[in-house]
């Protein structure tokens, strides 16, 4: 067998990726750790790494605080945007992308939504919702304060810009001349949206919708001002255990796992395709 | 099978003028190219009469009737296309069975009429296989396939063999033509290789920026360009343009610049004695048609070698004639330095005149 001679570069890039690596993960290992560690060892100084590891902390977190309503919370808000915003978003970048809607400045100026701070717009969305949740629409919907309809509909606005950004650079990998020949074969315009171009968009479509999962479950500025006992979400209850006797490490550790737990899974799961998204369609489909 | 007919097409992209009053009448069963640089609006024409893009004004008619209002696949027009547009997520078979079923045909009927085509183009081995598995010579076969498969009308062809290779080029375009002949489609090409154009069409109509040229037999194409755009766009070696004046000496009619005389062929000498060649022209002449020969010839113009290039089967000569290159075709034994001095002749019978101001040839008198 080659042996392969390492070089002093090679040693150099090592040594620099293990350090980028510990900064990075130290954070996680450490909360996951005294998520699991008994209460009256968590603060101890030097810290102890040799214990024996107790689940009571997540018990606490859901038994004690509410943490499954939360989850749920999450789920519902992220799951019903991210429905929405792929639809509504996968035939808008098909329009700016085949037929030129609005001659790109339509394009850009939905992409403008996303340059200001959110945090610019969250009072008058609080006064919005607030009006919204007293009338009757408003009421079907589930809009208002601590109601899940709102942050829907929050998320859905804030990622529908970045899902029409993302699915253009998709669609416009596909050949015209797919549809051309589509229609020439006996295809409506709808038709060939639904027969030829979804299918070859489906992997962008995904990634896209991975990426709104990803962001309204990570959300929490929106959530925080917006909601507070029914509709609070997983990001904002963690703050829970920052309470008036102290801050409960345990818990409090144990919700961010949870709340880290799914992401992580799913970063390892889809790396290649959410590299792909990140590079905005450069690589041809 | 059907002739089409052009009348007045008229295409504006917003404020793009692409195609400006184009007129034609294609023959039922005619194969006819379009051929021009990119951005003449040829692709647009095509896709025009496939349905893919409306008109903004005139008439276009299938066997003398209008089909502007239908949509493209009442048109019954079968496409290749130059990226071949097989999706890729099916099989070659199933890329082929998918317009037949599309137009609702059903079961044992589509697989009759994949296999029969199959078996034309000769590609039933590689039914199995995704598009992503082929070379570019079996895609663009596969694409043909399926543009065969509904019996169209009108067969467009959309630059389809521009992206292979030399070899296969050659190959697809003796079996394009093969195929022509046997089934007899109208078949339209869009190309700006002129060598395709001139091969395979029966009639080929040259466009630039959105107006059409000429349209002629490739023959007549190249022998008779009607003006100063396709003589200078057809021909592999690109002709020579020399501009000069029409000058009357003694009696005889001379065509004159700053570095030659020589006599005005006698085909126009009608046309000169009764005034009708315009002052300013510009000799077209081919470099097949200008040789080298001795300085005492003749009605020779004096010039100087620029470089000599061999070509396999011919050399080129660049000669300098008052700050002008021209193109000479030499044999092969011919060698010569830069600033070599050497006469020129050109062939009478081959050397066409245009009008400098307005473009036209002017016609000879035969």
């Amino acid at each position: 067998m080659k042996v392969k001679k390492f070089t002093a570069m090679d040693i150099l890039r090592q040594t620099i990726i293990m350090a980028v690596l510990i900064v990075m993960l130290f954070p996680i290992y450490w909360m996951i750790v005294t998520s699991l560690k008994p209460t009256n060892l968590i603060l101890m100084n030097p810290p102890v790494f040799t214990f024996k590891p107790t689940l009571e902390h997540y018990i606490y977190a859901f038994e004690q605080a509410n943490f499954a309503l939360y989850i749920r919370n999450t789920l519902l808000a992220a799951i019903f945007s991210t429905i929405i915003v792929v639809v509504a978003g996968s035939l808008a970048s098909y329009g700016f992308a085949r037929y030129n809607v609005g001659g790109g400045n339509l394009m850009f100026f939905i992409l403008t939504t996303r340059m200001m701070p959110a945090i610019a717009v969250v009072l008058p969305f609080f006064v919005i919702f607030r009006t919204a949740g007293n009338s009757a629409i408003g009421q079907f919907f589930h809009l208002g304060m601590d109601r899940i309809g709102t942050l829907v509909v929050c998320y859905t606005i804030f990622n529908l810009p970045f899902a029409i950004w993302l699915m253009h650079s998709f669609f416009q990998d596909i050949p015209v001349e797919l549809e051309d020949s589509a229609r020439l074969d006996g295809y409506s315009r709808i038709k060939v949206f639904f027969k030829v171009v979804l299918p070859l968009a489906a992997p962008g479509i995904a990634v896209t919708a991975i990426f709104c999962l990803l962001f309204s479950w990570n959300e929490y500025l929106f959530a925080s001002i917006l909601t507070r006992d029914m509709a609070k979400t997983i990001t904002v209850g963690v703050g829970d255990f920052w309470t008036q006797r102290g801050i409960l490490w345990g818990p409090l550790s144990a919700a961010a796992t949870v709340c880290v737990m799914p992401m992580i899974a799913f970063a390892l799961l889809l790396q290649k395709w959410i590299v792909r998204g990140l590079t905005f369609g450069a690589v041809r489909g | 099978m059907a002739s089409v007919t052009l009348k007045q097409v008229h295409k504006r992209y917003g404020k793009v003028h692409a195609v400006r009053g184009i007129s034609m009448e294609i023959q039922d069963g005619e194969f006819m190219a379009f051929l021009g640089p990119s951005g003449c609006g040829k692709s647009s024409t095509m896709r025009m009469i496939a349905g893919l893009e409306e008109i903004t004004s005139g008439d276009i008619l299938f066997d003398g009737e209008s089909i502007i209002e239908k949509k493209p696949s009442q048109r019954n027009v079968a496409m290749a296309f130059e990226t071949y547009a097989l999706y890729p997520t099916l099989t070659v078979y199933e890329n082929l069975a998918f317009p037949l079923r599309a137009a609702g045909m059903k079961g044992d009927e589509v697989d009759r009429r994949v296999q029969e085509v199959g078996e034309i183009i000769g590609i039933t081995e590689i039914f199995d296989r995704k598009p992503a598995k082929l070379s570019s010579g079996q895609s663009q076969a596969v694409g043909l396939a399926r543009a065969l498969i509904r019996k169209p009308n009108v067969f467009l062809l959309d630059e389809p063999i521009s992206h292979l290779d030399t070899s296969q080029r050659f190959h697809m375009r003796v079996y394009l033509k093969r195929l022509h002949l046997e089934f007899g489609h109208t078949m339209i090409l869009v190309t700006h290789d002129q060598e395709d154009a001139m091969a395979l069409s029966d009639r080929v109509a040259v466009m630039s920026e959105g107006i059409l040229h000429q349209v002629d037999t490739p023959r007549n194409i190249y022998e008779n360009p009607l003006d100063l755009f396709v003589a200078g766009f057809i021909g592999n070696l690109p002709m020579n343009f020399i501009d000069a004046q029409v000058k009357r000496e003694d009696g005889y009619f001379y065509l004159v610049n700053k570095a030659m005389r020589v006599p005005l062929p006698e085909v126009f000498t009608p046309k000169a004695e009764a005034g009708q060649l315009p002052e300013e022209v510009v000799i077209g002449i081919r470099p097949y048609h200008i040789s080298l020969v001795s300085s005492d010839t003749p009605g020779s113009v004096s010039a100087e070698i620029f470089v000599v290039e061999a070509l396999g089967d011919m050399n080129v000569a660049t000669v300098q004639l008052n700050g002008q290159r021209l193109q000479a075709v030499c044999p092969t034994t011919y060698r010569a330095a830069p600033h070599t001095p050497v006469a020129l002749a050109m062939k009478a019978e081959h050397t066409l005149l245009f009008d400098k101001a307005s473009g036209r040839r002017v016609p000879a008198d035969r």
